[in-house]
């Protein structure tokens, strides 16, 4: 398993009230798969999603990651591992708007330690991939919603991660790029066997994963495998 | 494409907001460039008054009492002041205790007529058999021993050794020049033999156009005294007043220290504004880096998300905040520089009216201020920001992304 959780739960306290956006979660995600989880909002996606990619810390319970009980590294391991072995796509531009589209592709390596090859060359592959070979040197703000997402995409693969967490990646996106970022995510998956882990909102979507998770309350009530 | 780092996204940071960077970067520039100056003035007048007490070579300075101050204006400031005293006073000095050796100068002015080479001068009769203050100094000389109508030039005079010049009628072999020193008792005056002198004021009183030189002989303006070793020019200066009458004994330490006193005076204020500049940048900092850390929350959680750990979030936010000033602080530096330099002889002239000596600083002691300035301007980036730096690297990164879309 590349993913495990164990009696994941996360409560937050807002004045006396006390909210469990995830209650007892145990998950199991095998190497190369495509899992898409579920739900209204509120429902505890969200909250799941990052506590599995090492962004909040879990009240209770544990998440293993290649066998690796991820909360009890430090904030060095945490972040070392964030950075090799896990790809992050968010709902919103998650784009540095300083940065160009390579120089975005490229960022994570500055946070790595030993990095090897040629960063931009791989940067440029990645960014060709996604079908953005032209638009290397635009700054987001010169970049299309989709287009904005492709990068990111490139972005979450230029360390060569097992791992995608991607955080309703098609949400604001017309149904056509939503379409074409789908297909490029299950071309990720099938060509370089990366494991993905997809919130989203919208079942069609989901039904073209290998297995659903729907969540409601803070807990996973179903899970679907898709032909 | 240059590699991407902390720094270059740092850098590349700073141009979102432009504005906001560039009124940082002139508000950093003007503290800086107002400190930059301050010690620059204050260096040069320091370095004045122990240039102008070293050069002297004397632990003590012996006056007719009441010309105290006229004798410091004299040695600081260059100002030909006339008192004298009977050159029996050397005799009952060197009897002091503690005295090592004794030289004795008498001072007078050049006319400002033709009949002086050089009008309006400070013309200094030294006795070359004792001298330990002018010879010393000389740089280029002619190639024979000083003699009688021979005189020494401080660097500003226009004359080159073997010059011929006047100093009310009497003519004068120009025998050597002083090194150039800045200050200008040595600088600005004309040294000459002391009997000459004498000669020179029997001479200008024996008619002409021009008023005589009221110096009878046998008068000096002051002893020249150099201690034995071990004996301190404060006690020097209790004994030679207890033994010698009518005259007071200046210790050289002293009048270091009153210029110290002085320049605390003048610059006094100005520290405390350059003070209140520096903590009010700091302060600004802090309120602009916390503003920057508060908009850019989902950005450094999104950091956080492909990588970044604290460490790395802490030294983004001091870094552009670093960059921010250390570009103030250069600029301050040059504006600072440019400034001073465009006004040096305003500087120069206001400081020579207040009787403070005032040198030019080194090259070297300019870039030690500029290093200086640097560091105190990297400083205020990086005491302002850490705070904001410490809050930021805290943040859990899932938060800072949920709460900052």
């Amino acid at each position: 398993m590349i993913i495990k959780t164990e009696h994941l739960c996360k409560t937050y306290k807002i004045g006396d009230q006390v909210i469990e956006a995830v209650k007892g979660v145990d998950i199991e995600i095998e190497r190369g798969k495509f899992v898409s989880i579920v739900g209204h909002s509120g429902s505890g996606k969200t909250t799941l999603l990052s506590m599995i990619g090492g962004l909040t810390r879990p009240t209770h319970g544990k998440v293993y990651i290649d066998g690796i009980n991820i909360w009890n590294l430090s904030d060095e391991k945490l972040s070392e591992l964030r950075n090799k072995k896990i790809g992050f796509m968010f709902q919103f531009s998650s784009l540095i708007p300083t940065l160009n589209a390579i120089e975005n592709v490229m960022l994570p390596v500055a946070f790595g330690k030993g990095v090897s090859g040629d960063v931009e060359r791989r940067a440029k592959e990645l960014l060709e991939l996604v079908g953005l070979g032209h638009r290397m040197h635009n700054v987001p703000s010169q970049l299309s919603g989709g287009e904005q997402r492709r990068v990111a995409i490139a972005r979450a693969l230029i360390n060569d991660p097992d791992i995608i967490l991607a955080d309703e990646p098609t949400g604001d996106l017309d149904r056509e790029t939503e379409d074409e970022v789908m297909e490029l995510f299950l071309k990720i998956n099938r060509d370089f066997g990366k494991t993905f882990v997809m919130v989203t909102h919208n079942p069609e979507l989901a039904k073209r994963t290998d297995i659903t998770l729907r969540m409601e309350n803070g807990s996973i009530i179903a899970r679907e495998e898709h032909g | 494409m240059g590699k991407i780092n902390l720094f270059y996204l740092a850098r590349r940071n700073l141009k979102r907001k432009w504005f906001r960077s560039l009124a940082l970067i002139l508000a950093v520039t003007i503290a800086s460039g107002a400190l930059f100056a301050s010690v620059l003035m204050m260096e040069s007048v320091g370095r004045g008054a122990e240039i102008s007490t070293s050069m002297l070579g004397a632990d003590v300075m012996v006056v007719p009492v009441g010309y105290e101050a006229q004798a410091r204006a004299s040695l600081l400031a260059g100002e030909p002041n006339k008192f004298y005293m009977s050159r029996s006073v050397e005799d009952e000095v060197k009897n002091v205790p503690g005295v090592a050796q004794t030289s004795v100068q008498v001072f007078a002015e050049t006319a400002a007529f033709p009949c002086c080479g050089f009008t309006k001068s400070f013309l200094i009769g030294f006795d070359p058999e004792t001298d330990f203050t002018v010879m010393k100094w000389v740089g280029e000389s002619l190639n024979r021993p000083f003699g009688k109508d021979d005189a020494v030039l401080g660097y500003s005079l226009a004359a080159l050794p073997g010059f011929k010049t006047y100093v009310h009628g009497h003519e004068l072999t120009v025998w050597g020049k002083l090194r150039q020193s800045g200050i200008k008792y040595f600088d600005n005056s004309l040294f000459v033999p002391i009997e000459t002198l004498y000669d020179i004021a029997e001479e200008s009183k024996k008619g002409g156009e021009v008023a005589p030189l009221e110096i009878e002989r046998g008068q000096i303006s002051v002893v020249l005294v150099k201690a034995e070793e071990g004996v301190s020019p404060d006690v020097l200066e209790v004994r030679i007043e207890g033994r010698v009458p009518g005259v007071i004994a200046i210790p050289m330490p002293r009048v270091l220290h009153t210029v110290r006193a002085q320049m605390a005076t003048l610059f006094g204020s100005l520290t405390i504004l350059v003070a209140v500049l520096w903590v009010a940048n700091t302060l600004m900092v802090g309120a602009i880096f916390t503003t920057i850390v508060s908009e850019r929350r989902k950005e450094l959680g999104i950091l956080r998300a492909i990588g970044a750990n604290r460490r790395h979030v802490f030294r983004l936010i001091l870094a552009e905040a670093a960059f921010l000033t250390a570009l103030g602080g250069l600029l301050g530096i040059a504006a600072g520089g440019a400034l001073f330099y465009a006004y040096k002889g305003i500087v120069t002239s206001s400081f020579s009216a207040l009787k403070i000596p005032y040198i030019w600083p080194t090259a070297a002691q300019v870039a030690a201020i500029s290093v200086f300035t640097l560091i105190s301007a990297l400083a205020m980036g990086i005491i302002g920001a850490l705070y904001p730096a410490y809050t930021s690297a805290k943040l859990d990164p899932y938060n800072a992304i949920r709460t900052g879309e």
